[in-house]
């Protein structure tokens, strides 16, 4: 599917990733990246040394020697936990301008406990390792475009907020009539533009309709039903007061039922109120 | 008012919290103004909460209420919160799932999370433990 005009008119005047940020993505995906080399980049930027050494000394991790250096922390956390931190924490920067009509840092709160749970999730259904830190930035940036939208459009955003109570629709379907794109294509187009990992991009694009995301179905299924449970948990709130219902294609995909299902909201009370302290790190 | 500290495990139903008993993630595990019982205790002692501070005179040398005063009959402000705020949380969650019809899975998901955001909001027990 093709980006609307609309769409990518929109994406131009949204922000680049910032140099530090990128530079980080681009040794993340290298195959030849030491920790040395992340610690290169890092240590130019004060802001976000203070938040890595913060991110491995939080109780999050628990580990038990304090960690004073940045290359000790990348070796520790991985090279993509730091990825994660450092768009993690642009992108909460970037983009927290509230409005009459949407709370950011309700919706921020909603965004962590969609990770949260998608991480619980993986582990309940088995997903590979490679794939938990995956999942977990997925489900944090899910909806970016929304954040995105209350920041670089905010009478898009309102005009949405009125359709969707005017005529009684979910976001995304009041976003469709006002500029005929949702939050999720703008949100897989900003990653896009930040030249971010497709299989990212795709789970972040579909997590609407998880049975277009390819061979990336069953983690977009994931950040699905993430998002649903996330909403039923009150965690935070997603910027609408009703949930659409999960896709049967992706209750299927994942194999769901009423055990499982119980075990990833038990697990996910508990993590959400230990990665709490995330959002205060950024 | 004053305040007097007591172990956990000297509580007795019916002492006061004179503060909120807040766990170490922030979370207030019990309000000021709670009316403790045993499976207060229980849930404390769950928590690692070594003592607590309750308001002066509802321990255990607290003279016995003058015959005729009636109030312990009324819910005390903390059960009066606890029951407000279970109401507005079910009315959010049964408002997110409105629009959800007669589909049998998001009965399912709604079932399983009104059981937990209400276990969450009055801090009850876990289903199945005893209060000792």
């Amino acid at each position: 599917m093709k980006p609307t005009p609309r769409l990518l008119e929109k994406i131009e005047e949204l922000p680049t990733l910032p140099d530090v940020v990128a530079r980080v993505n681009q040794l993340v995906n290298s195959e030849s990246a030491t920790a040395g080399h992340v610690n290169a980049v890092i240590s130019r930027d004060m802001a976000l040394s203070a938040k890595v050494l913060r991110m491995a000394n939080s109780s999050f991790y628990g580990f038990s020697r304090r960690i004073t250096s940045i290359t000790h922390a990348v070796v520790i956390l991985g090279f993509k936990t730091i990825r994660n931190l450092a768009l993690s924490a642009f992108v909460f920067n970037a983009f927290k301008r509230k409005t009459p009509a949407f709370d950011v840092r309700a919706f921020w709160i909603h965004s962590l406990g969609v990770a949260v749970t998608a991480a619980a999730a993986s582990e309940e259904l088995g997903f590979s390792i490679h794939d938990r830190e995956d999942v977990f930035i997925g489900g944090l940036l899910h909806g970016v475009g929304k954040v995105a939208m209350s920041e670089y459009m905010p009478e898009d955003l309102e005009a949405v907020c009125r359709m969707m109570k005017e005529k009684d629709l979910s976001f995304a379907e009041a976003e469709r009539v006002v500029h005929e794109f949702d939050y999720a294509e703008l949100s897989g187009a900003l990653l896009d533009k930040w030249s971010l990992p497709p299989g990212l991009i795709a789970v972040v694009r579909h997590h609407l309709d998880p049975a277009r995301a390819g061979e990336h179905e069953r983690t977009a299924s994931l950040v699905h039903l993430s998002d649903i449970l996330s909403r039923a948990l009150l965690f935070g709130c997603a910027g609408e007061d009703r949930v659409t219902p999960i896709s049967p294609e992706a209750w299927a995909t994942l194999r769901l039922d009423r055990d499982i299902l119980g075990r990833i909201m038990d697990r996910s009370l508990v993590e959400f109120e230990r990665a709490s302290a995330f959002l205060d790190i950024l | 008012m004053d305040r007097e500290r007591i172990s956990t495990s000297r509580i007795e139903e019916g002492m006061i919290l004179a503060d909120d008993v807040t766990l170490p993630g922030g979370r207030v595990l019990l309000a000021a103004e709670t009316k403790l019982t045993k499976n207060h205790a229980a849930q404390l002692k769950k928590h690692g909460v070594v003592h607590v501070f309750i308001q002066a005179g509802t321990g255990p040398s607290a003279p016995p209420a003058a015959p005729g005063e009636g109030n312990e009959t009324l819910p005390t402000a903390a059960e009066y919160r606890l029951t407000q705020r279970l109401a507005e949380v079910r009315e959010r969650i049964d408002r997110l799932f409105s629009r959800a019809g007669e589909d049998e899975r998001m009965a399912l998901i709604h079932a399983l999370a009104v059981e937990r955001v209400k276990r969450i909001a009055l801090h009850l027990p876990e289903a199945g433990e005893k209060a000792p």
